[in-house]
């Protein structure tokens, strides 16, 4: 099985990437505002769906999606906030908790409902196929994803260091009276951290969506829950954190597939979450973790 | 004996019947030939029984389509009968309008959607049974849902006749009210098992190791579990221990073909949904692997949409029909145009299960004294079919654990689409078979 | 807050059966399960009866998820992890070992509490977020492995034998109206339980942590064993209701009971009828299952999704207007008796 692991090593190391963009977006809305977002993967789906959808029906390439997606998403993302998650921010936590997992069940089941139960794969892609190198199999498809999700964090990295805007989320994020007695409108913050949130996914499930076959009820789960173990394991302090985290997801699904059995490739994913959560036990006591 | 127990209040599903029995019914009263009273519909001028089947099957989900093409050829099979199609014998009750051999009593279908989930399937079966007073149960693609189903018919004392699901321990739980029609999964894999012996004996085909890699539902883990017991009990070896992956999350297979590769494998066996089935394929392009042989149970690799990619191209599978088996079975032949020119849906290698199900409950109800269960049960028991009565190329005949054991299966080899019987070989057409199967590189 | 706001909140309390809520609940109990005996004797079809079945038992599954969910404020997310070991515990020890549903449905009790309980030590500490989490890997990690487990039964499940039932001794009968009221007397018993916790000790000083935690420990209560408590109790009676599903279905398998929408049914019932309520799993159910099932059924046979997004719908306007379900939480101390207070109760963040 040795021979096997350079492999699982890069195939890892390429999911592992893009687990750690959706991941970044999770953390970014989680951070500043302490709300998860159970339907994570669900607003990935969205993004998978115009793509799969607009490609079958007008034979556009997907990259030029990207942009497409990342716009509509932000919007998703902004409006979410202001029409729906703002409303229960000032209450309990279960309400918080509710509402998400609520998205989850409207989108994922409103997008089956108009799109179909089928599994979808994408038809044709400008940069599919595959070669091998140094002994390596490689999916071009993939490796483009890979390169996609640094580019993006790249970019998440540079808004949040550098602009007006980022400054302003990392602000609200750390003390967010504080932030308001500066003058920074926290509440159009909310609304852009969970707009940039889901472009990220929405990058991410642009991509994805090239190789991935998707399906409504399937494909959300594994990404929702690698996203979360993936913060689990980087925390929240800044995007590198989950980035990181889902690097080690992607890699512990992959090389655990290969080295002990392939069967229970998911269960990995669910210990290390559990583990990660067991780690953090000790340094979560009520505040945002750090 | 069902009707003791028919609520003669207004069921919810009698309401419902907005599928198939009406619009074949009505279908057929407008279509009727000759001198009919268009008033009473046509084809229940000569009796006012009816036979009501109950059909389970997964209407929605991953498998929606798939149960589409069920009904669209119980719809075809309804209608042959309904309103008759004499040329269409020796298939049962096609003679003439209603059924023959219940004085032109009438089939009408009830249709219910059991998900993929056993205590719907139950929860179905049951009000079936008791609210809607079915004579005879039909279904259920999924072995768990098939399982429960028969339990509600022992208890109720009502037939299930099952020609859609092909678990291979489904007959032996004692049951007296249920009946298996197609070969199960262990007569499959031992077709296919042979057919690889056979191409060691005739082309030196040099096979020696196996590997399974099965969908971790019950579909996938009861086709591992037979093909398993088969190889084990043949020459051939397993190459390493089984695989599995998760049904619904799975989004590439690589890993584990790569593990296969290094294991040496010869033929690989893999138990699949359309999805998983075509990661397959993919990946193996990616991967650049092909074994010597890949050899599958069927389901999603006979499907259409499978068979409508490139990469399918060349792939073994023990089936029980192929788009070629006319010329070895013209009947099949006359019931697939049939089918096509009544609904549009023709014949796949997963709604010729469903087509055979359905008749060999009516041929059931055509040679019983009265459409009591018991008398329907004894039909059953007693049953002796040749080939083509029940839909079927094969004959239909039970044993005492309800078992057909004159079902048999082939081996197809997809090509550009299309399945073709590749063994036995007496079946095969020329030219038929392609082997050694050419590399990635070379199609 | 804004008029709009303020009119819906004054039509969802007014959903919310204030009227009701000035009966005492010591009539409205009896009253109800009294009534409700005479369901079987209706003459409607098999249908309706196993609709009442279902509802009932999830009568039951609400409250177990309440003790947790309602009044300890902890939203469990993998509540069908202890469903699913009663349920496999109970067919396991009668199917492998002849022992009877009466002492395996206990044993699965047990179980499920010690599974909820392992669960509760590793998150409880942690905040209230990855306890959901955690219960949601924790229920997908046992479909996973379920389903490749062979001992019980794999992916192909475990079938009860037909020859060995219809015994007093097996708890399984052919008559299906004496499977109502074993759901019925399973609802009765949880009910009054939950009853008597409402205004108990534990009640009270559950409620008192889910309000406000800090407060709650600095008064001297450690939230962390109340909740395990909370958790044990909760587990144990979800995993008694496993059992009871299973001896009706006569077959277990991982993808009835162990997949994500079993996990949902848990959260809406619980939600939709009123957390932290005696009453509310009574209406959740009532409401939840009928809809199920008719809509299964009414939707032409398909399952398009329709109803889930439904459903998600309801929780998403739920959370935002009456976090508390449709029936408002009754103050334990202190006097009022009606929900007219236009803040919910529950666990706040902490600013």
């Amino acid at each position: 099985m040795f021979s096997l692991l350079p492999n699982a090593i890069v195939d890892g190391l390429l999911i592992g990437l893009t687990y750690g963009l959706v991941a970044a977006g999770l953390a970014l809305i989680w951070g500043v505002m302490d709300i998860v977002n159970f339907a994570h993967g669900e607003h990935m789906l969205i993004a998978m769906y115009i793509t799969l959808l607009t490609t079958a029906e007008f034979n556009v390439d997907p990259l030029l999606l990207l942009p497409v997606n990342i716009v509509v998403m932000f919007v998703i993302g902004y409006a979410t906030y202001a029409l729906i998650i703002k409303r229960v921010m000032d209450g309990p936590i279960l309400g918080q908790v509710l509402c998400t997992f609520g998205l989850l069940l409207v989108i994922r089941y409103g997008i089956m409902y108009v799109a179909g139960p089928t599994t979808r794969t994408i038809d044709s892609f400008v940069f599919a196929g595959s070669t091998t190198i140094a002994g390596v199999s490689v999916s071009f498809p993939r490796v483009l994803t890979a390169l996609v999700s640094i580019v993006t964090v790249a970019a998440l990295y540079y808004i949040l260091e550098e602009t007006k805007v980022g400054k302003g989320i990392r602000a609200t994020a750390q003390d967010k009276q504080a932030a308001q007695v500066l003058g920074i409108e926290t509440d159009r913050i909310y609304a852009i951290a969970w707009g940039i949130g889901l472009a990220a996914a929405g990058v991410a499930g642009t991509m994805v969506a090239t190789f991935f076959p998707v399906q409504p009820e399937a494909t959300p789960v594994v990404w929702t829950i690698s996203s979360f173990a993936a913060v689990a394991l980087g925390g929240l302090g800044g995007i590198l954190g989950p980035v990181a985290g889902g690097i080690v997801i992607g890699l512990v699904e992959n090389v655990g597939s290969t080295l002990i059995d392939s069967s229970y490739r998911q269960l990995y994913v669910y210990v290390v979450l559990i583990g990660a959560l067991l780690y953090r036990r000790e340094t979560i006591l009520n505040g945002v973790s750090g | 004996m069902s009707d003791e127990n028919v609520d003669r209040r207004l069921s919810r599903r009698k309401y419902l019947q907005a599928s198939a029995a009406v619009t074949a019914v009505g279908a057929a009263g407008c279509l009727g030939s000759g001198s009919e009273d268009t008033g009473s519909g046509g084809s229940t001028a000569s009796g006012d029984e009816t036979l009501t089947i109950g059909a389970l099957h997964p209407l929605s989900g991953d498998a929606a389509e798939m149960g589409a093409r069920f009904q669209d050829v119980v719809d075809a099979g309804v209608q042959a009968i309904n309103q008759g199609a004499s040329d269409l014998a020796p298939l049962a009750g096609a003679d003439g309008e209603g059924l023959p051999g219940q004085d032109g009593a009438i089939v009408e279908v009830l249709w219910a959607d059991h998900q993929g989930s056993s205590d719907v399937a139950r929860s179905e079966a049951e009000s079936m049974v008791l609210d809607d007073g079915v004579d005879i149960l039909t279904g259920c693609y999924y072995s768990g849902a098939t399982e429960v189903v028969s339990q509600v018919a022992q208890r109720e004392g009502v037939p299930h006749v099952c020609g859609t699901a092909i678990g291979e321990g489904l007959t032996e739980r004692d049951l007296e009210w249920f009946w298996q029609v197609p070969p199960h999964t262990g007569v499959k894999g031992e077709s296919m098992f042979s057919f690889a012996a056979d191409m060691n004996d005739q082309y030196d085909a040099g096979l020696e190791t196996a590997a399974i890699i099965h969908q971790d539902g019950t579909f996938g883990t009861e086709v591992a579990n037979s093909m398993e017991r088969v190889i084990e009990e043949s020459d051939f070896e397993l190459a390493l221990d089984r695989i599995s992956y998760s049904a619904q999350s799975v989004n590439s297979l690589s890993t584990e073909i790569r593990n296969m590769e290094e294991a040496d494998t010869d033929i690989v066996v893999h138990a699949a949904n359309v999805r998983d089935a075509l990661i397959m394929l993919n990946d193996m392009q990616t991967e650049e692997y092909y074994p010597e042989m890949m050899l599958t149970p069927g389901s999603a690799y006979l499907d259409p949409s499978v068979l409508s990619e490139d990469v399918s191209e060349h792939v073994f599978s023990g089936s029980d029909f192929s788009n070629d088996m006319y010329e070895v079975h013209p009947p099949m032949g006359a019931y697939n145009e049939y089918s096509e020119s009544a609904t549009g849906t023709a014949f796949d290698g997963n709604s010729i299960y469903a087509w055979g199900e359905f008749f060999t409950a009516v041929a059931a109800a055509e040679n019983a004294e009265s459409l009591s269960s018991d008398d329907l049960k004894d039909s059953l028991d007693t049953m002796s079919l040749d080939e083509y009565e029940a839909g079927l190329p094969y004959p239909v005949e039970f044993d005492d654990d309800g078992y057909n054991q004159e079902a048999f299966s082939f081996v197809v080899q997809a090509d550009s689409g299309q399945l073709e019987t590749v063994w036995p070989f007496e079946q095969a057409q020329d030219d038929a078979m392609t082997y050694p199967v050419p590399s990635w590189d070379e199609r | 807050m804004s008029g709009v706001t303020q009119y819906a909140r004054s039509v969802a309390d007014r959903v919310g059966l204030t009227a009701l809520g000035s009966v005492p609940l010591r009539y409205v109990i009896p009253a109800f399960f009294l009534a409700a005996l005479s369901i079987p004797t209706l003459e409607t079809s098999y249908f309706f009866l196993n609709t009442a079945i279902y509802a009932f038992l999830f009568i039951g599954l609400g409250h177990a998820w309440n003790i947790i969910g309602g009044y300890a404020g902890q939203i469990s997310l993998g509540h069908a992890v202890m469903f699913a070991t009663g349920g496999y515990t109970t067919a396991i020890l009668f199917n492998y070992y002849g022992v009877t549903p009466y002492v395996g449905l206990f044993v699965g009790g047990l179980l499920a509490a010690g599974v909820g309980l392992a669960l509760g030590a590793v998150t409880f500490r942690l905040r209230y977020h990855y306890f959901s989490i955690a219960t949601l890997a924790a229920g997908l990690g046992m479909y996973v492995v379920f389903l490749r487990w062979d001992w019980v039964g794999g992916a192909v499940g475990l079938e009860y034998s037909l020859s060995e039932i219809g015994t007093a001794f097996s708890f399984a009968f052919r008559d299906r109206t004496m499977y109502f009221y074993v759901m019925w007397a399973f609802a009765l018993v949880t009910t009054l339980f939950v009853y008597r916790l409402h205004t108990s000790k534990l009640g009270i000083y559950l409620e008192a942590i889910n309000a406000d935690q800090e407060l709650a420990e600095n008064a001297g209560l450690s939230a962390f064993w109340y909740k395990m408590y909370a958790m044990g109790l909760s587990s144990f009676i979800a995993g008694v209701g496993g059992g009871l599903a299973t001896q009706y279905l006569l077959y277990i398998d991982p993808q009835t009971t162990l997949e994500l929408i079993q996990n949902v049914e848990f959260v809406l019932i619980a939600v939709i009828g009123g957390l932290g309520t005696v009453l509310g799993p009574i209406v959740g159910a009532l409401i939840y299952i009928p809809t199920r099932e008719y809509t299964r059924t009414l939707l032409g046979g398909t399952h398009t999704g329709l109803d889930w997004v439904v459903f998600g719908t309801v929780l998403v306007l739920l959370s935002i207007y009456k976090p508390d379900g449709l029936i408002s939480r009754r103050p334990v101390i202190g006097g009022r008796s009606n929900s007219a207070d236009p803040e919910p109760d529950g666990g706040r963040k902490d600013e």
